[in-house]
């Protein structure tokens, strides 16, 4: 259908008015949501739905998913904004053990999987601690719900309505440095892009590169780079869902080129890598050719003048490659 | 060679004294009195560093809008008042911990000023060693410097009560916003502090807006000062640096005195 030049909050603020319109039960609320958001995602919304519809919240992330949760219960869409993936820790105990197990615990009787959760997400160039984490391994531990990252305004939007239509809690994190960053065409009509499935961008032979948000992009750079320089053929994964995650698309691919290189910004231990890796050795250990290799930040709190030393960029991505096919 | 003409005509005075506003008060049957007395060398002490931090936030702001400050920086002009009536009413040995609009505090517990813009733009010279930036400043008995907003109020209170179990009679200031007057954990705080009697000073710096939302849309009640509910409150002109400091020594005798929190 017809498409406009979009970045990824412009994307975003589509996906919800999208959403608004269809579903008369859909409401969002956050930190500062009302005039348009910090990031400016929920810009024109109130205008539009009223102020019923789109509200502030104070400041209380305990209190805005656990509001979340009871609004979804209830039997209304909730759009839950945290102003940041960094400030979702006091949130924690309402989404594992609220959000996730309700439907289990009372035996389907009752869930809470109108709620979708939305946080900018990741490394931004100058967020330092407490404005750049990336916070999917934590959640990647909890049965229950499903979370999402996208790597650009085309997928972030099918992703996000995907997400609000799931019947599960989900939490969907947008990559901030992208906001305004990455610029596509997308359709302003709704459409919804299948969760739980991965994307081979790029098909090749002889490794297999995964990652998620924006480190899609840094990959997709060092596979260009490993073309040209050792001639070796690359196939680039976009995890896109990282829980429940398409354990088929990687392993099929590494079963073909027996490497597997992942990558996140997020701490190397603990970190979702470290799932894909113990999975993928478990079901493709005969067709491993060297150990799997994942290019992450350090062990230490996320740093505020280190910040170019301590992303996995595209020479560590590629120094790690280099190891891997001479193993 | 500059010539400066002295004013030798002028009538120096050693002291004053000064009405300042009488506090609304919250389970307190009195509260400081409403006449301050300041002398003179306490006069230009208390212009100079307030004065001193104006001229760093605005320099800081300039910094920042040139990129050489980068990340956040939050800044403290128009609130000197109140870390400076705050610190000239505590000692050294007392303990002061905020959010992070910190750089007033961190230069009135006595970073120099140089220490402070070197953190900022994040060199090893500054006070934390560029590690921490704009809302992470530490020193002696400064906690910081906190990003995570409402975070640090659990903190006080534990601080306050390693004052109360060292018995060294000092007390915690524990700041915090507007905004943060909304968390979860600052109840959880109030209750700790005063089930067990603990030396802290909770004091909320009300500049109206929490994050972008003014206070009268984020709060059911905006009088902060009550907010403690079982903690006995007063309501302070922050603008004016001598209302400041009367509260702060009538909060930190009430606490000296083994009363608990207020």
């Amino acid at each position: 259908g017809q498409t406009q030049k979009m970045n990824l909050f412009q994307s975003i603020t589509s996906a919800l008015d999208n959403a608004l319109a269809k579903d008369p039960t859909a409401v969002i609320f956050g930190e500062d949501v009302a005039f348009g958001g910090v990031f400016r995602c929920t810009v024109g919304l109130r205008d539009k739905y009223g102020k019923d519809r789109v509200f502030n919240t104070p400041l209380c992330e305990q209190g805005i998913v656990g509001f979340g949760i009871g609004v979804a219960v209830a039997g209304a869409t909730a759009i839950a904004e945290i102003q940041f993936a960094d400030y979702i820790f006091p949130a924690f105990d309402q989404i594992v053990n609220e959000a996730a197990k309700y439907r289990y615990r009372s035996g389907d009787l009752f869930n809470c999987g109108n709620l979708t959760i939305r946080a900018p997400w990741g490394c931004v160039g100058h967020g330092a601690l407490y404005h750049s984490q990336s916070p999917e391994a934590f959640f990647a531990h909890c049965p229950g719900i499903k979370i999402v990252i996208p790597r650009s305004p085309l997928q972030a939007k099918g992703l996000l309505l995907s997400c609000i239509e799931d019947k599960n809690p989900c939490i969907f994190f947008e990559p901030k440095i992208l906001y305004r960053a990455a610029v596509e065409q997308v359709p302003v009509e709704p459409y919804n892009i299948p969760l739980s499935q991965a994307e081979v961008l790029q098909t090749g032979s002889d490794v297999t590169l995964v990652a998620w948000g924006t480190q899609v992009h840094v990959i997709k750079e060092v596979a260009t780079m490993a073309q040209e320089k050792l001639g070796v053929s690359c196939e680039v994964i976009d995890l896109r869902t990282i829980l429940p995650w398409d354990t088929e698309t990687v392993c099929k691919s590494v079963v073909k080129t027996g490497r597997l290189l992942i990558s996140h910004e997020a701490p190397l231990t603990g970190g979702f890598a470290s799932e894909i890796s113990s999975t993928v050795q478990e079901e493709c250990f005969l067709n491993l050719e060297a150990p799997i290799s994942r290019v992450c930040g350090y062990d230490t709190p996320f740093p505020h003048i280190f910040e170019p030393f301590y992303i996995p960029d595209k020479w560590k991505c590629y120094d790690a490659l280099r190891k891997m096919i001479n193993y | 060679q500059v010539m400066v003409a002295s004013r030798n005509y002028a009538y120096f005075a050693n002291e004053a004294t000064f009405e300042i506003k009488k506090c609304d008060l919250h389970c307190l049957e009195e509260g400081p009195s409403t006449t301050a007395v300041m002398t003179r060398e306490e006069g230009l002490h208390y212009y100079k560093t307030m004065q001193t931090i104006r001229c760093m936030e605005l320099k800081s702001d300039q910094l920042y809008k040139q990129k050489i400050i980068r990340g956040f920086c939050h800044l403290y002009d128009g609130q000197e008042a109140c870390c400076v009536g705050l610190e000239v009413a505590i000692k050294p040995t007392d303990h002061v911990i905020t959010a992070y609009r910190a750089h007033g505090f961190t230069y009135a517990r006595g970073v120099p000023v140089r220490e402070i813009l070197a953190e900022l733009t994040g060199r090893e010279g500054g006070c934390v060693k560029g590690k921490g930036g704009s809302m992470h400043m530490y020193t002696k008995n400064f906690y910081g410097g906190n990003g995570i907003v409402g975070a640090q109020v659990p903190l006080g209170a534990g601080i306050a009560l390693a004052c109360k179990y060292f018995g060294k009679n000092e007390v915690c200031l524990t700041l915090y916003g507007d905004g943060a007057a909304n968390q979860g954990q600052i109840f959880e705080t109030y209750n700790l502090a005063a089930l067990w009697k603990l030396p802290c000073i909770f004091i909320c710096e009300n500049n109206r807006y929490g994050m972008g939302t003014l206070v009268e849309r984020a709060a059911a009640s905006t009088d902060y000062y009550k907010r403690g509910d079982f903690i006995p409150g007063l309501r302070v002109d922050g603008m004016d640096v001598l209302c400041v400091r009367e509260v702060t020594k009538f909060a930190v005798e009430h606490c000296r005195a083994g009363k608990g929190p207020i």
